[in-house]
């Protein structure tokens, strides 16, 4: 059975009294034990916020207001407040967007590590310093630095930080929101590298949130590509990569340069993600497809090739 | 043929300011050693990138270009079409300004929301003092802005910042260095905050100008396969120091630092490879206060020997103007 569940969700958030704006639109996926899922997609597309409802942590204007999230066999979507604390951090841990601003400036990284072990489980100061230092050993700092203030470490050391903080509660699954999007690349690589050690030491699941489509191939299995509030396309790293489907995961792969590879300008997409208020009738990517057909002003099928590959497009893909 | 310009030696050293209490204690004055002796040369309708990691020193020296670091921070000469950029009396050359513009990374914050793009594009003419009349001001940034791709021009001069697009804002601030005329742009990450479905716009772009007005330009990124989709040549950068240096055919295809190997071979490759191994570099940049003696990169390179700690490594031709800076023989 898989680890976490999400069928058909959907989310609103309310704008003010009669603009309601459905920021996610009927997404599915499932991850297993051991798995890693990206949700691929450009700014705005809705990663986030279905990252964020996992753990049920949607702003207060924003609400599921359909589908389910199973957990372990438990649903989440209607699940009581203790029930929630308890899966938020010890069940399912987030490493936020922005290692540079979501640690406080103010504490030390002793304290801010302590304080999140000490919030969530009924353990002594003593036990929770040691085990800051043990967390802090496995992300590969030297324990001697825990009486230094955010300043004084380096951007890919807060972003290390910040997965020991996600790590403090031995989670099941870890999001990573952009865990990598303000680093160098030399750093990226090293971050994804513990990344993939840690999984395998504590048999981590993840959950990777990026716009960057060309770092899948180094730590994914499975891949949702996201537009618009919906996964346009689902399969493993393999196939998204070799045999791309839906004309938009085409469009964004060849949308990076390979390096050694043609030289040359890149493509690019013309036009903008559509307005999210709107009541869509037809395919959201339409007028931005180079592809598009008269039939595409209608809603798409979700079309499915191979083993665990969906794409939701009327074209049967070539 | 002349190149456009020549940097000859370039150091870049910032003091670092003493707290009062290190001061009555009398320690040394430390001194950040950004750009460490550089020689470059762009040539005329020719792109050149910029490569490394964050403090690198690659923004710094696109500083240098654009004369934007105090002057006494700065030691070398810049020869820009045959002549020094400074006189006997250390005056700048005039209008240099207007030929060399510099573009920056983040289009969201390098625009004031306050004003219309007409007046954010005709500063720079304002600022030097080019014209007064709101004619010829007005002339010139529809051209720019035509230029940049935002046609038609006109729509464009009474909108805001906030009206616009990521891209569309970032060809605002390509059109408000080319209102100045210029022929060398420095640009700074210039897509680096744009979401890739509009990136290639602004690479095009860049292409564009190259090929139809003959603008050079310093594409400074950290990302080398960008370097690779649009350079002619390139400069691979560390700590201040240039380690690889030429054609980016020749750099990328045949590539003979161990740092541009490393770059290179960490880049993501659209291919499934979870469990190759690759030449991951430990630790980071280390702080240019204090510089490694020999080679700036040996404390990080896994091909190392004794003589990269002692001593500074030279510079060889690896030919047609391949230049590795590296102890280690092919």
């Amino acid at each position: 059975m898989a680890l976490l569940s999400v069928k058909d969700l959907v989310i609103e958030f309310r704008l003010s009294k009669r603009k309601n704006i459905r920021a996610v639109s009927g997404v599915s996926f499932t991850l297993n034990q051991g798995e890693t899922l990206a949700l691929v997609g450009e700014s705005g597309s809705g990663k986030t916020t279905t990252a964020l409802s996992l753990m049920r942590l949607l702003p207060n204007n924003g609400a599921i207001t359909s589908g389910e999230i199973i957990y372990a066999g438990k649903d989440v979507v209607n699940a009581p407040d203790e029930r929630l604390r308890r899966l938020r951090w010890k069940e399912i841990a987030i490493i936020f967007q922005g290692a540079m601003n979501a640690l406080n400036p103010v504490l030390t990284i002793e304290k801010q590590i302590v304080e999140v072990i000490m919030l969530h489980e009924d353990i002594s100061e003593i036990q929770a310093r040691e085990r800051a230092v043990e967390l802090i050993k496995r992300v590969e700092i030297d324990p001697k630095r825990l009486d230094q203030y955010p300043h004084e470490f380096s951007g890919g050391m807060r972003q290390r930080v910040m997965i020991a903080m996600a790590l403090a509660c031995n989670p099941k699954i870890i999001i990573g929101d952009e865990p990598t999007t303000a680093l160098d690349v030399m750093v990226q690589a090293q971050i994804f590298e513990l990344l993939e050690t840690l999984k395998k030491e504590m048999s981590l699941s993840m959950i990777l949130i990026t716009h960057d489509l060309s770092i899948l191939g180094d730590i994914c299995d499975k891949v949702a590509v996201m537009y618009a509030g919906q996964i346009v396309e689902y399969g493993d790293v393999q196939s998204i990569y070799c045999d791309p489907k839906h004309p938009y995961t085409e469009k964004l792969l060849s949308s990076y340069p390979v390096i050694g590879g043609k030289r040359g300008i890149p493509d690019s997409i013309p036009g903008l993600s559509p307005d999210m208020a709107e009541d869509f009738q037809g395919c959201r990517f339409e007028p931005r497809c180079h592809k598009a057909l008269e039939i595409c002003k209608t809603l798409p099928p979700l079309r499915t090739c191979g083993e665990n590959h969906q794409y939701l497009c009327h074209l049967e893909g070539d | 043929m002349e190149p456009l310009i020549q940097l000859k030696n370039i150091r870049v050293k910032f003091p670092v300011k003493r707290g009062f209490a290190s001061m009555i204690a009398g320690q040394e004055k430390k001194v950040v050693h950004a750009v460490n002796g550089i020689n470059l040369e762009i040539g005329k309708s020719e792109i050149m990138a910029l490569v490394g990691e964050s403090g690198s020193g690659k923004t710094t020296l696109g500083k240098v270009i654009t004369v934007l670091h105090p002057k006494d921070a700065v030691a070398g000469e810049i020869v820009f079409l045959g002549e020094s950029l400074w006189d006997e009396k250390g005056k700048l050359k005039s209008g240099y300004h207007q030929e060399v513009c510099m573009i920056f990374q983040d289009p969201y914050q390098s625009l004031n929301p306050k004003h219309k793009i007409e007046k954010i594009v005709s500063e720079p003419l304002v600022v030097n003092k080019i014209s007064k009349s709101k004619a010829v001001l007005r002339v010139r940034v529809i051209q720019a802005l035509e230029d940049a791709g935002l046609v038609p021009a006109v729509d464009f001069l009474d909108r805001y910042p906030h009206e616009l697009s990521g891209g569309q804002r970032q060809r605002v601030v390509v059109a408000s260095a080319l209102v100045m005329s210029p022929k060398l742009i420095v640009a700074d990450e210039p897509v680096s905050m744009l979401d890739v479905s509009i990136r290639s716009e602004i690479l095009k772009l860049l292409l564009k100008l190259r090929d139809e007005k003959g603008i050079s330009c310093l594409f400074i990124t950290h990302d080398i396969s960008l370097a690779w989709a649009i350079s002619d040549k390139i400069g691979v950068m560390y700590l201040g120091t240039m380690l690889e240096y030429g054609d980016t055919e020749s750099v990328i295809q045949n590539p003979q630092n161990p740092y541009t190997r490393a770059l290179i071979d960490i880049m993501p490759k659209m291919r499934v490879r979870k469990n190759e191994k690759r030449m991951l570099l430990k630790g980071e940049t280390p702080n240019p206060i204090e510089l490694p003696e020999g080679c700036v990169f040996h404390p990080r390179c896994p091909l190392a020997m004794a003589c990269c700690k002692a001593t500074k490594p030279p510079s060889r031709d690896v030919g047609n103007g391949h230049i590795n800076v590296c102890h280690l023989l092919e």
